[in-house]
């Protein structure tokens, strides 16, 4: 008997075929198998195809369960810069697989701790709207911080 | 990974990829897309406070989601104040098993310092001089944010000729502070006086209330807040009994403690605490303790703990302070190891210290002959409230 092959769609429009019992490891993949069966194609329009890529490849670990833990951390920081680990996170969200969410914020976490105000600014690419005067009312306060 | 003629790759599994746009324009094309607020807190709630009040100022977005008491509340952490009067204040967070030493902005060689109490993640510091009768200096402390505020100086400072020493309470946003004549001093036979500051008004007063009770025998400085009122214990001949302070009348009582065994050498470790808003207190031994319930006016002996391994060579009591629901908190300072009890649950916890931190016993100090022990540890929740926000002065 074949397995049953679902088909995701990254926003490029690039498909992506993924074993069913594999991509039930998402539950937002899991809703709509058990709403309609998913035959047709899932479309993930905020999700590109080298993350989905990615997303594939990590649904398709063969990792027995009690090594997942440590094979999810590699995995991520295989893949240690910011914006990869951000597109990640997100497809992570819009697919809701958990593991995979934590793993990769906790890596940006890590990268951006000893990160300064503008290093921050940078990788997480924030529009800094801060007024100075603000700013320096929150340095002034905490000091220690910066 | 193979790549076929046309470009495209095949990846272990067989699956057929499409060729991919280079990884520098991706990151062109993410320059326009928004990281979703739910990856932001997921990143945020990984970072600790340094990162996080510094990132406050990266923008105002940022901003209100570390701000936001339903992201603080989910990261803060509950932790246990220890302090150790000489060497600052220690926080132990039994959820990730470690123990921390907090910054704490008054370390210096002139005053010990004691924690009366804490609110909504704020703590209640004293500072005292170490020799005797020096100013008493009152501060709100936020561990988290390194913010505080130094409260108004006692209306009655204490005076440097007479005997004097204090008992402290905190409670109903009131902090209560009883002076009290030393029992070593004969000619003294004046009474003991209240000093009330209201965290609301920011204000000391001195009620007209006096009492007469022998409080040079309060086992700890820092009484137990329940229901209304402050518990203090005696020991007075060999006994124990409780003093009760009425916070809003600032009228005083005595109840009986329970009729437990006392170790006369070693009184200073029974401890007063609630459970189940009730008010109980610990009979020590040295390998474990008794807890005493009372409830309907009546004592009953309720939980007793052995510890599960042999102290050597130590014939001290162990150290104990009880919390909320049913916790209780042991310092081992012969194995160096805290043991958090779950009463209720019936289970506890070992943490082995490690690094600079020795589980110290509780600071002693002698104060014109009057054996103190300050350092009964408080729990207290990080929050981002600042000092000002209880108390304006």
């Amino acid at each position: 008997m074949s397995k049953k092959t679902l088909t995701l769609m990254s926003k490029d429009k690039q498909l992506f075929n993924i074993e069913e019992h594999l991509a039930v490891q998402s539950v937002t993949i899991r809703n709509m198998v058990k709403e309609d069966g998913a035959s047709s194609v899932i479309p993930l329009p905020r999700v590109d195809s080298e993350t989905l890529a990615l997303v594939i490849e990590y649904l398709n670990r063969q990792q027995a369960p009690e090594e997942d833990e440590d094979y999810v951390k590699k995995f991520v920081d295989e893949r240690g810069e910011i914006p990869t680990l951000l597109e990640l996170a997100q497809a992570a969200l819009d697919l809701d697989i958990k593991k995979l969410m934590d793993a990769a914020c906790m890596k940006v976490a890590d990268l951006i701790k000893d990160f300064t105000l503008e290093e921050v600014r940078e990788a997480l690419r924030i529009e800094n709207d801060r007024t100075p005067e603000e700013e320096k009312a929150i340095r002034d306060e905490f000091q220690w911080a910066f | 990974m193979a790549r076929n003629n046309d470009g495209k790759r095949e990846t272990a599994c067989g699956i057929v990829v499409e060729p991919t746009p280079k990884r520098t324009k991706i990151h062109e094309s993410m320059e326009n897309t928004i990281i979703p607020d739910d990856v932001l807190r997921n990143i945020l709630s990984r970072l600790s406070a340094k990162p996080l009040m510094r990132f406050r100022c990266s923008s105002k977005h940022w901003n209100s989601l570390i701000t936001d008491p339903c992201f603080i509340n989910s990261i803060s952490r509950r932790m246990i104040l220890m302090h150790s009067g000489l060497t600052g204040l220690y926080a132990f967070d039994p959820k990730h098993q470690n123990i921390i030493k907090l910054t704490y902005p008054f370390e210096d060689q002139i005053h010990k310092c004691n924690v009366i109490g804490t609110l909504n993640g704020i703590v209640l510091l004293l500072l005292e001089k170490y020799y005797y009768g020096g100013p008493r200096i009152f501060i709100l402390y936020n561990p988290l944010t390194r913010a505080s505020k130094k409260l108004p100086s006692l209306p009655d400072p204490c005076c440097l000729l007479t005997a004097t020493t204090y008992a402290y309470g905190f409670g109903h946003g009131n902090i209560i502070t009883i002076r009290y004549p030393c029992h070593t001093c004969p000619s003294n036979n004046t009474y003991n006086k209240f000093n009330v500051f209201n965290l609301k008004k920011g204000s000391w007063t001195v009620p007209k209330t006096t009492f007469k009770f022998s409080t040079d025998l309060f086992v700890h400085q820092v009484g137990i807040f329940l229901n209304g009122f402050i518990h203090w214990i005696r020991f007075v001949s060999n006994k124990f009994d409780i003093v009760v302070l009425d916070v809003t009348e600032l009228v005083v009582s005595r109840i009986d403690a329970p009729r437990m065994k006392v170790d006369c050498y070693n009184p200073y470790f029974s401890v007063l605490g609630t459970l189940h808003g009730c008010l109980c207190m610990s009979s020590m031994w040295c390998n474990g303790f008794d807890l005493w319930v009372k409830e309907h006016d009546e004592w009953s002996k309720q939980y007793s703990f052995r510890l599960p391994f042999y102290r050597h060579g130590c014939d001290n009591c162990l150290d104990v302070s009880i919390f909320e629901e049913g916790r209780i908190l042991v310092k081992d300072e012969v194995s160096n190891q805290i043991i958090m009890c779950h009463l209720f649950e019936r289970y506890y916890d070992i943490f082995k210290c490690a690094g600079e931190m020795r589980v110290a016993n509780r600071f002693e100090y002698f104060e014109k002959g009057v054996k103190f022990l300050v350092g009964k540890p408080f729990e207290y929740v990080e929050s981002l409230l600042s000092p000002s926000d209880i108390c304006h002065v």
